[in-house]
């Protein structure tokens, strides 16, 4: 769904500066995925903490779990390896903007590194004739407060781009974002991988 | 306004492989830069992006080059939709690819805003705070519309260097 966006910024990238990029590295870089959807539970499988179980794989040549970029506002993308835990998208309507077609797409997903970390991403992305940018924040998450304030980063409001003459308090009646929508509260995701762990 | 020697810039949205092919033509540039001699190089270009939205009075424009010394150009360009307002650019040449990238990732876009001058003298607190307010709110723009385009930027960087495997 929101592969569908006309894009408000776009980039061309030409096949000579990738092969510069990897001439560059140190080290070859693994390829790194864009974040998948969720797993199959069934091939999801984090591996275990504690001393290996007998017949368990040789740690040396077991695969890794896969690479992981995710997209970050004026940053290089956050990568790390993990797995998808959950993710939340809404779409809701822009109350008030000058086009009742314009809306606000939100998303959420976290993952669990392979540190054992809560990784959270954020995105807000506009549709619609509205003077505003996508906004995409990800990082860790050790607390409520720091995905709360990750959630906020990634809010409405963020993508607004006030230079245009909106005026503070916004006139548009803007929705709060996906701290408003069920089922994805910290404590939940938390315990999530509490179990999966 | 500024007429730029862009020549794969300036298709309009030509298809994607076909513009990353022309992206490999050479060709000799001339950027103006304020406060400096123009940047001159002959270079092919490697990268663009550009963060337009019709509702917003502003754009930018990235370009980025490999010039025949090996070195690395980044050419940013600002432009405005009002025609009161006068489009400009800046350059810079780097050694690397990747004192680019860290040069895209630390510039302050507020300083790219430009303050009205008016007189302020006598002015009452009220106004002068709102002025402030308002100068606030345009620095939190203009940066977050910047840090927009760069994550973009870096995302096509992500997904170009996947599709080639």
């Amino acid at each position: 769904m929101l592969d569908t966006f006309a894009p408000r910024c776009e980039a061309t990238v030409s096949p000579e500066l990738i092969r510069l990029m990897r001439g560059f590295a140190a080290a070859p870089a693994p390829a790194a995925a864009e974040a998948p959807g969720l797993p199959d539970p069934a091939a999801a499988t984090p591996p275990r903490s504690g001393p290996e179980a007998p017949g368990d794989p040789d740690p040396t040549t077991a695969p890794r779990w896969p690479q992981i970029a995710l997209r970050v506002d004026g940053a290089r993308p956050f990568r790390f390896r993990g797995l998808p835990l959950c993710e939340t998208e809404a779409d809701q309507p822009v109350a008030g903007a000058p086009d009742g077609q314009a809306r606000m797409v939100h998303r959420a997903r976290l993952f669990l590194s392979e540190d054992g970390d809560v990784i959270a991403q954020a995105i807000c992305r506009p549709e619609g004739p509205l003077p505003a940018h996508p906004v995409h924040r990800a990082g860790p998450v050790f607390s409520r407060d720091d995905l709360d304030l990750l959630l906020a980063e990634a809010g409405p409001r963020a993508c607004l781009d006030l230079s245009a003459g909106i005026a503070a308090p916004p006139l548009f009646d803007l929705p709060d974002g996906p701290t408003a929508l069920p089922g994805l509260t910290l404590p939940d995701r938390l315990s999530q991988k509490e179990e999966i762990r | 306004m500024i007429n730029f020697p862009m020549p794969a810039a300036d298709q309009t949205n030509p298809a994607p492989a076909a513009e990353a092919q022309s992206m490999s033509a050479v060709g000799a540039y001339r950027f103006p830069r304020p406060g400096q001699r123009p940047l001159v190089f002959t270079g092919t270009l490697l990268a663009m992006a550009m963060s337009f939205t019709p509702e917003v009075p502003y754009w930018y424009e990235i370009n980025i080059f490999r010039t025949e010394t090996q070195e690395f150009a980044l050419v940013l360009k600002l432009f405005f939709q009002s025609e009161a307002e006068d489009d400009y650019s800046k350059a810079w040449s780097f050694e690397s690819i990747e004192a680019l990238f860290d040069a895209l990732e630390t510039y302050d876009a507020a300083e790219d805003i430009r303050v009205p001058l008016g007189p302020t003298d006598g002015a009452p607190p009220a106004e002068l705070a709102a002025m402030a307010y308002e100068m606030k709110a345009r620095v939190a723009a203009q940066r977050a519309h910047w840090a927009s385009l760069i994550g973009e930027l870096f995302d096509e960087l992500e997904a170009a260097g996947q599709a080639m495997g």
